[in-house]
């Protein structure tokens, strides 16, 4: 909304307009035609067209950058910058390759295992590779392949070495894996600690590095056989349980 | 009055050659804005050879910076409304500084061509316009002399568009408010002069 009348504003027009004559007009162009002489036709806009090609090359490096760090998170360990990137994207692969985990975990294992400086990683290397075989059908070869490092561990380390309970019956190949008659579950008393035996074994929270503590085995105990000849555990330890029903007031109503 | 232009597609289709520097381009663009140009300098100056100098001055400058020209239509005419402040601001303050050349370059002593008319200034709008800074006269004559949109303006001037609307809207009352002391003036002189000549 102008502030300026109607009449004010067409007398400035009428005090200022003016229009530049022919030959002022002439003389102009020849200065200017001069000019664009002198100073010459500029190269082509090389600027504008780098320019146009911006948005493009962003969305090449935007499309290339994941598949990049895909391939460079190929061969790293846990713990590595670029481990995360792995495993994001191993379910990916896994609807091409559905062994790529296993694979993962059992290439992680052997490079740790020839890695004097990753001998603490062994423990949940080992942890992690039997998680991944879990599925694997049971003729599948990395399972041959997680016992062949295993062996190896043992081997060097002696078999009093805590990896020594890392391998579990169920990576096992099919016909090496215990038959199922009855006894599957009864491990010899030199192999496996009975249940509440304090021994030295890896405890480790996801995320964490593994330490060694003394910690109470979690294994399922072994079903013992109705004779119940070498169950050591006293008939008061069972009675224990029997006093926490009868703690239960519900259970002390129904008895009474 | 001259509302502002918001669109100059002739001059968008320019754009990309007056970048070349081509010569065509240069000559119709020349043709499409010289007159504003030249009036909008001519407000400034009070003088037509200066301000068509200045036109021409503009112009060659453009010519060596064509390349670097970014934007539209509107972009090129206000860098050439700039360019043209700028000129003038320059001779502003040379005639400042050397008071005795403001005679050599008046409208009264140019010499012109035969044919050339100058405008005549009305004296209630030359007082006012007298007696406003050089700021505000500069945004007068864009906006209503040669009828720049606020936007165009905040371009020319290099202010936000907000404050080139407040600024021209202040430059605009205070015209006004000059007009009117200076119309009540006349007509007091007038009324004076018209009593004493009765008393007579």
């Amino acid at each position: 909304m102008s502030r300026i009348d109607p009449g004010t504003a067409e007398r400035l027009q009428d005090a200022f307009t003016i229009t530049v004559d022919a030959s002022t007009s002439a003389r102009h162009h020849a200065a200017i035609a001069d000019a664009i002489r002198t100073v010459g036709v500029p190269p082509p806009a090389t600027p504008a067209r780098w320019r146009m090609r911006i948005p493009a090359l962003v969305a090449a490096a935007m499309a290339v950058a994941p598949v990049g760090a895909a391939v460079a998170a190929e061969n790293t360990n846990p713990g590595d910058l670029l481990y995360p990137v792995k495993r994001i994207v191993e379910p990916i692969r896994s609807i091409f390759d559905s062994d790529i985990a296993a694979t993962h975990r059992i290439e992680e294992l052997a490079r740790i295992v020839d890695s004097p400086a990753d001998i603490d990683r062994i423990p949940i290397a080992v942890s992690d590779a039997r998680d991944a075989l879990f599925d694997l059908p049971p003729d599948s070869s990395l399972r041959d392949e997680f016992m062949m490092i295993t062996d190896r561990v043992r081997d060097h380390f002696g078999s009093d070495t805590p990896l020594h309970d890392e391998v579990s019956d169920d990576v096992r190949p099919m016909d090496e894996a215990p038959q199922d008659d009855g006894s599957k579950d009864v491990a010899p008393s030199d192999e496996r600690p009975d249940e509440g035996e304090v021994t030295d074994t890896t405890v480790t929270e996801p995320g964490e590095h593994p330490t060694t503590t003394q910690v109470r085995d979690q294994r399922p105990a072994p079903v013992d056989p109705p004779d119940q000849e070498t169950d050591p555990s006293p008939p008061d330890s069972r009675g224990d349980e029997g006093g926490d029903e009868a703690d239960d007031p519900d259970q002390a109503r129904s008895d009474g | 009055v001259v509302g502002p232009v918001s669109e100059y597609p002739e001059l968008d289709a320019l754009v990309d050659d007056i970048r070349r520097r081509s010569d065509a381009a240069f000559s119709d663009l020349y043709r499409l804005t010289s007159d504003s140009l030249a009036s909008f300098a001519f407000s400034m100056l009070r003088d037509r050879r200066l301000a068509e100098d200045a036109v021409q001055q503009a112009f060659l400058e453009l010519v060596r910076s064509a390349h670097t020209i970014k934007g539209d239509g509107r972009s090129i005419r206000a860098w050439l409304f700039r360019s043209v402040r700028f000129t003038c601001l320059d001779e502003i303050r040379r005639r400042s500084r050397h008071p005795e050349s403001l005679t050599a370059t008046t409208p009264d002593t140019a010499v012109l061509p035969d044919g050339i008319e100058i405008p005549e200034m009305d004296p209630d709008l030359e007082d006012a316009l007298g007696q406003l800074t050089d700021r505000h006269r500069t945004l007068i004559a864009l906006r209503h002399v040669v009828g720049l949109s606020g936007e165009e303006i905040a371009t020319v001037m290099e202010m936000t568009r907000p404050a080139a609307y407040a600024a021209t809207a202040r430059a605009e009352r205070r015209l006004r408010n000059i007009l009117l002391t200076v119309e009540s003036r006349d007509e007091s002189a007038s009324s004076t002069t018209k009593r004493i000549e009765d008393h007579r």
